[in-house]
């Protein structure tokens, strides 16, 4: 194995151990969780075996298969970030659901308290 | 999130006249305060104030508003104040919805029709808790309701109200893009003094965007979505009673770009399928 991989097979490494400590703390939910893991599994399997890169990106027609990874790693972390935002809006939208219901339970509770909060 | 009793199908062509009082049925208590709200009998109109640190002016809105509207429930939604606000309202007889942190006018408007929807009342009306709206005007507006689902209190027949630069591009582009997709005159749809029948009731409380911008602009292209009707009455402003309006020219600016960019993104809503309200037939 070349000094690359190692380097390459390490990082994904990381990602993926990384990610499996924060399920095991629960700090992170299995659904966005899975979609890390993937990715890092991918990572690795590229590190240690560099030919698949190299004729996926000859097939596409890039001369240097490092542009087609740095292409594909751009495409694939904007996704990310927009199925995060979808996640934050949904989640945005709980709590002010919640807020509401809290406002509404305590107006049926009586008395407001001086400073809301 | 209803129950049977409430349950009723809403569909565009009701109005206050014939939407029945639905919650007479299970009246149990003419007492205003002491019982579950969902028990007594609920006034068939209710008035929202959303207010954030308004404590100075909504002492006398709230009185202004229970000696002109006397048959209307005054509900107060307190957007997280970090003043008084929600002891002086309630100390001058509304009923007050405090949200925990500031939400926005969008989002203390949902609350506050949420309240509307979940009690039954035939209609609702927004009103600004700086006085600057005249509760005597209020009767007109809920009188619109009998052909709209949506009554707008537009404020260019105000002697004295005038809007230059950005802002008034702003307000002249809506003004020419809702009345077009809404197939009547509305030229002043960025207004926080409108009426709202029940069917908008029940739509607006559950999908009113409770962002920036979402309380007017979206507001009507959901509206359209759900093929609400909305209408303009002309009303009469007064000078606000604390605060003023910002008239500094990149603040205008900035509101007219973002006008534009939440109008033409909020219209990819009325792309593909219409929506219908629950009651309305397949």
């Amino acid at each position: 194995m070349s000094r690359t991989s190692v380097v390459g097979a390490l990082g994904a490494l990381l990602v993926v151990s990384s990610v499996v400590r924060l399920i095991m703390r629960g700090r992170l939910r299995v659904q966005y969780a899975a979609l890390w893991l993937v990715i890092g599994v991918a990572v690795a399997g590229i590190a240690v075996v560099p030919g698949v890169l190299d004729a996926t990106a000859t097939s596409l027609g890039f001369t240097v298969p490092a542009n087609f990874l740095f292409f594909a790693g751009l495409v694939l972390l904007l996704l990310v970030g927009i199925h995060l935002s979808v996640a934050l809006t949904r989640a945005e939208d709980h709590v002010q659901r919640l807020a509401e219901e809290v406002a509404l339970l305590r107006e049926r509770m009586g008395r407001p308290d001086r400073h809301s909060g | 999130m209803m129950d049977a009793g409430e349950k009723r199908s809403l569909r565009r062509g009701d109005t206050v006249a014939n939407v029945a009082k639905p919650d007479a049925e299970r009246a149990g208590s003419q007492e205003r305060r002491g019982t579950t709200p969902d028990s007594r009998r609920a006034a068939s109109l209710l008035v929202v104030c959303p207010a954030f640190n308004e404590s100075e002016s909504v002492a006398a809105v709230v009185a202004e508003l229970r000696s002109a509207v006397p048959h209307a429930d005054v509900l107060v939604v307190d957007d997280g104040s970090t003043d008084a606000t929600a002891l002086v309202a309630e100390r001058a007889g509304a009923r007050i919805l405090q949200l925990s942190f500031n939400v926005g006018v969008g989002g203390a408007l949902r609350a506050g029709l949420l309240l509307g929807h979940r009690e039954g009342y035939a209609a609702i009306v927004q009103c600004d808790a700086d006085g600057q709206h005249r509760a005597s005007e209020i009767p007109a507006l809920v009188d619109a309701l009998s052909s709209a689902d949506i009554v707008i209190g537009e404020r260019w027949t105000t002697a004295g109200y005038v809007v230059r630069g950005p802002r008034r591009w702003a307000m002249r582009l809506l003004a020419g893009v809702f009345s077009r997709v809404h197939g009547t005159r509305l030229t002043d749809v960025t207004s926080g003094f409108r009426a709202f029948g029940p069917a908008a009731v029940e739509v607006l409380s559950r999908e009113l965007p409770p962002e920036y911008l979402g309380d007017t602009i979206e507001a009507l292209v959901i509206a359209r979505a759900y093929s609400l009707r909305v209408v303009q009455v002309p009303v009469q402003m007064r000078e606000r009673l604390a605060g003023a309006p910002s008239h500094r020219p990149v603040r205008a600016a900035l509101y007219l770009a973002r006008s534009v960019t939440v109008l033409f993104l909020s219209m990819l809503r009325l792309v593909g399928r219409r929506r219908r309200l629950p009651g309305m037939p397949a």
